[in-house]
């Protein structure tokens, strides 16, 4: 094998490392440290940062989107009951209140938790929100579940923010199976389903006829949660992705 | 003397991740190696089978940790190839600025891992310095300094914070300093000199046969870097010409792949400088992005590494149907037993370490 192709000089090989080397630790001993003090002094963060979750109970509709698109599984909707003041302040508290079921919030388990931040970017109201906030060692693994009134926050003056619909997919619905059985309207978390005339008639024993309604949607304020999707008894409803034809006013919902 | 078997790893200060190398010993000289991959296989193409398509740039963000831009980068195209999105023009732009940005920083963290290989632990403490600096600027748009998710299908996620362009100048500026006085310190310091130096020995022919790609093959004088061959993003409408260096006849030795990867830190602060200029105003997210996908699509893209290959077919599903991933690392690594051979075992973490392995990718 043939040697190096050039050999350094003197100058060249010790001379100037060395001062390298010593005007760096020259630098180092009088100049600004590189480290901080941790405890006593913390790195200023960016505005971006994606530290622990903090959700707004007034904003949050408890559609479980964040549940849904979170990678880890670590989010989970829990039933909650929610007080009077609570229920006023909600943004959607007078289409809570006439719900059955009770509303959800998200309850994370932080021990799973790796903070990409999906929950955030895709929250259809801006209700979940991460903080700056990064000092969560516990000592127990329990320690680190946080049950959803724990991530409870308060704003003083709420942000009317739009509905976006960040899933990109809208409801559709097949009319000839739909048994008109309400259990999307009762579930929609923004109430954007309504039940009026459908196409198909059912026969009662004594021989009247009666309309069976069928759910029209506006996906003006269809966030594509899916969860109509999910409750459906007799799977009449599948999402699409949002077209012209569902992507502006109340639809009729077509047989598909 | 009687040959003999040793294994290098899993646990040595070489490897720089989980992997075992065994080299065939005839008293200090190699004579076989063989390396052995799979410590650290996460099963991250069938996991990403299970998630919907944009959940997987948390996994690809966790393929390389000291490049997770690039890896979410290349899914991403892909993933846009096979949806037929379109990306904005100003979100093409800042995915350049970040994507050299990572490359910068893979390539200090890079120095600061080989350096101490050969004895220069001043290397480490300087390279992860200003590694530092570059972690500090990719935070700014992404809020993560190691998994930044900030790359999304359509478009990035969040558009540059005004000012962003002073604090990237000021940090090259700093770098560009630096660099010179790693010059002066590496570069003619003669124990680093011989410790690399005709060590690690392979010719452009070979490297291209063994399918050696990026800084890796272009410190053999190969000018290919898929930047322009198979360009994307802003990399059209910048200017700029592969760098490459060599050792003299077409080779490759560990001093000229040292070499190529400062000559590709400079034009990486070049490239960021064009794209800052020349950066449109506009939207950094397409408007519709489609969660359902049918068909296959593949990209390649120039990964700090050498070339990354993703593979995905969709089914009409929100989730991929299969999920190829083509590693840069072990292709290089597969080929180590080729240029290992005729070198002293103290040679294993010159040569080892001048690949710049990442096993995160390599066992994916």
């Amino acid at each position: 094998m043939p040697g190096p192709t050039e050999t350094p000089g003197l100058i060249k090989s010790i001379i100037k490392p060395f001062t390298v080397t010593v005007r760096q630790m020259l630098k180092s001993t009088f100049g600004r440290p590189q480290t901080t003090l941790y405890p006593m002094e913390r790195r200023e963060l960016p505005p971006t940062y994606r530290g622990m979750n903090a959700v707004i109970w007034d904003l949050c509709i408890g559609c479980g989107i964040c549940a849904e698109v979170c990678p880890n599984r670590c989010l989970k909707m829990k039933p909650e009951t929610l007080d009077d003041d609570e229920q006023a302040r909600a943004w959607y508290g007078s289409h809570l209140a006439k719900r059955k079921s009770k509303p959800e919030r998200p309850a994370i388990n932080f021990g799973h938790c790796m903070f990409c931040g999906f929950c955030e970017d895709y929250c259809p109201t801006g209700a979940m929100t991460m903080t700056d906030f990064y000092e969560m060692a516990d000592t127990t693994r329990e320690g680190l579940i946080y049950p959803a009134r724990s991530l409870k926050v308060d704003m003083e003056t709420l942000p009317q923010l739009p509905l976006i619909n960040y899933m990109m997919e809208s409801p559709v619905l097949y009319t000839d199976t739909c048994i008109g059985c309400r259990k999307c309207v009762d579930n929609c978390p923004t109430n954007c389903i309504i039940m009026d005339t459908g196409p198909q008639e059912r026969e009662k024993r004594d021989g009247s006829k009666h309309n069976i309604p069928v759910p029209y949607f506006d996906y003006t304020i269809c966030i594509g949660c899916s969860t109509c999707v999910k409750v459906c008894p007799v799977d009449c409803l599948h999402m699409e992705p949002i077209s012209d034809s569902t992507s502006s006013g109340l639809q009729p919902a077509e047989a598909a | 003397m009687a040959e003999m078997w040793i294994h290098m790893g899993p646990q040595h200060p070489m490897t720089h991740g989980l992997w075992n190398l065994r080299i065939k010993v005839d008293g200090e000289t190699i004579t076989d190696a063989e390396p052995e991959l799979g410590y650290l296989h996460r099963s991250v193409e069938k996991i990403g089978e299970r998630r919907k398509y944009f959940m997987n740039t948390t996994l690809t963000d966790r393929l390389c940790y000291a490049s997770a831009m690039t890896w979410t980068h290349c899914y991403c195209l892909t993933a846009e190839e096979l949806m037929g999105v379109e990306v904005p023009p100003r979100a093409k732009y800042i995915r350049t600025v970040v994507l050299e940005l990572q490359r910068i920083a893979s390539h200090l963290m890079w120095l600061a891992s080989y350096l101490p290989d050969l004895g220069l632990i001043t290397g480490f403490l300087y390279g992860m310095r200003d590694r530092e600096m570059f972690l500090n600027l990719l935070e700014i748009p992404s809020g993560g300094r190691l998994l930044y998710n900030y790359v999304k299908i359509g478009g990035v996620k969040r558009d540059l914070p005004p000012g962003f362009d002073a604090k990237a100048e000021r940090v090259m500026q700093t770098l560009e300093r630096r660099l010179k006085e790693y010059e002066d310190l590496y570069d003619n310091s003669k124990i680093f000199r011989m410790r690399t130096d005709d060590v690690g020995c392979y010719s452009a022919s070979d490297a291209i046969n063994w399918g050696i790609t990026g800084p890796n093959l272009r410190s053999a004088g190969v000018p290919f870097d898929l930047r322009q061959a198979d360009s994307y993003d802003a990399y059209p409408e910048l200017d700029f010409t592969p760098v490459t260096t060599s050792a003299g006849n077409g080779r490759s030795d560990c001093f000229s792949r040292y070499r190529q990867r400062i000559d590709e830190m400079y034009q990486s602060m070049d490239l960021v400088r064009q794209a800052l200029v020349k950066m449109p105003e506009g939207k950094v997210m397409a408007g519709s992005v489609p969660v359902r996908a049918r068909g296959e699509a593949f990209r390649r893209t120039e990964d700090s590494r050498g070339e990354a290959l993703m593979y995905l077919i969709g089914d009409g599903t929100d989730r991929p149907y299969r999920w190829k991933i083509r590693s840069p690392m072990f292709t290089t690594v597969s080929a180590a037993p080729h240029f290992l051979k005729g070198y002293k075992v103290a040679d294993v973490p010159a040569i080892m370490g001048s690949i710049d392995m990442c096993i995160g990718e390599t066992d994916k």
